[in-house]
């Protein structure tokens, strides 16, 4: 009978425990395999033969086509630069610059990886052709539910949501650049209550 | 009492390990969500299929700026040819193994004379390629593939809407069909 209770416990502690680190590493947005720059993470090596498990699970439970080297490289985001998960409700100031790239696409997610539209059906979505830029080439964005002068990505609705943001035709992706890369940072200017 | 206690934590601990290490090795064989799955199931070969912004074959975090379409190709029979017009816009294309792994990829300004060119084979036929020589290679990329099925994921950057026309007449006039190779006959 002891014999019994012992093996259940040694199981319950084994699914319970790896099941969640399991998980936990997946949903982590700085995980294993990652190249990070502030609340961005990319993982340049994603489509590559010489990849990590952890990499290639978490390609697969994403459900995404990844960029090969030379199409550019794919960042995500979901907390602000003091680490605080990114809120629908929530209005932000995305400020800097990018790395060099020929051109970025900026868009919204909702946590199924679903892209966010406003109450017009607007997609929320940002392409770097249609920035207003400093003449330094560095940029300022607001991201929130309630329109704003200058540059704006929409949201709406409540939760969390991820931020992609993709360099195409970058650099960065061919050699050591990937080490250091230059990304956005992402400020809380505060939530509707 | 209390060294049984520490005796099950470590062996828990140990199974959790396993566990843990069984659930991502086992993710990508069983999981349903694998978009280069969705593909195989879904698309046929040899025919660049128009697929919008590939949130129909199960593509999800898309971008909504780029639009795409896919061929699928089997190297068992034949090699592969791929084609596309020129376009002033920004373009990339990226070959895919079965697996969903990039096994080459290049963008408007890295191919040749910024126009989509190139012929994909496995190893055996790229043999019989650098024995023909034949013409058209000198202007095509050639790409190996170890693996003989795979796909071939074209994307092509709607700036703007002004931009829907041209580039959706990009898209649906690349071509991707069968590509003999005339190998010598011995003697």
């Amino acid at each position: 009978m002891r014999f019994f209770i012992n093996t259940a416990i040694i199981i319950l502690i084994g699914l319970i425990v790896g099941g969640a680190s399991a998980y936990y590493t997946l949903q982590r947005s700085h995980g294993i395999g990652a190249v990070n720059a502030g609340s961005w993470s990319a993982w340049p090596f994603v489509g590559g033969s010489q990849v990590d498990p952890y990499t290639v699970a978490k390609a697969t439970t994403d459900g995404t086509i990844h960029l090969g080297a030379a199409e550019g490289l794919a960042f995500e985001a979901n907390s602000d630069q003091k680490g605080e998960p990114l809120r629908r409700e929530c209005k932000y100031e995305i400020s800097g610059n990018t790395s060099t790239t020929k051109l970025w696409t900026l868009a919204a997610y909702d946590t199924a990886g679903e892209l966010i539209l406003n109450d017009t059906q607007m997609v929320s979505a940002l392409y770097s052709g249609d920035i207003i830029r400093y003449p330094d080439s560095s940029f300022i964005l607001k991201m929130g539910n309630r329109p704003q002068s200058g540059n704006w990505l929409p949201l709406n609705g409540k939760g969390e949501l991820k931020l992609i943001l993709r360099l195409y035709d970058t650099p960065i992706t061919s050699n050591s650049g990937v080490i250091d890369p230059q990304m956005p940072r992402i400020k809380l200017l505060g939530c509707a209550s | 009492m209390k060294t049984r206690f520490i005796y099950l934590g470590v062996c828990g601990i140990l199974l959790a390990g396993i566990i843990h290490i069984t659930i991502i090795l086992l993710i990508p064989l069983l999981g349903e969500r694998d978009a280069a799955k969705q593909i195989a199931k879904t698309l046929t070969t040899e025919k660049f299929h128009f697929i919008g912004d590939g949130s129909k074959v199960g593509i999800s975090n898309i971008d909504p700026y780029m639009k795409l379409s896919i061929c699928r190709f089997d190297l068992e029979k034949n090699a592969i040819e791929i084609k596309g017009p020129q376009i002033p816009t920004f373009w990339s294309a990226s070959v895919f193994n079965e697996r969903g792994r990039v096994i080459y990829s290049l963008n408007d300004r890295t191919a040749i004379k910024n126009q989509l060119q190139m012929v994909i084979v496995n190893p055996i036929q790229m043999a019989d390629i650098r024995q023909s020589q034949p013409e058209e290679i000198e202007t095509s990329i050639l790409v190996e593939s170890q693996s003989s099925k795979g796909f071939v994921l074209l994307r092509a950057l709607i700036s703007d809407e002004s931009w829907q026309p041209q580039v959706l007449n990009f898209l649906e006039e690349a071509h991707c069909k069968a590509y003999e190779i005339n190998t010598f006959e011995e003697g």
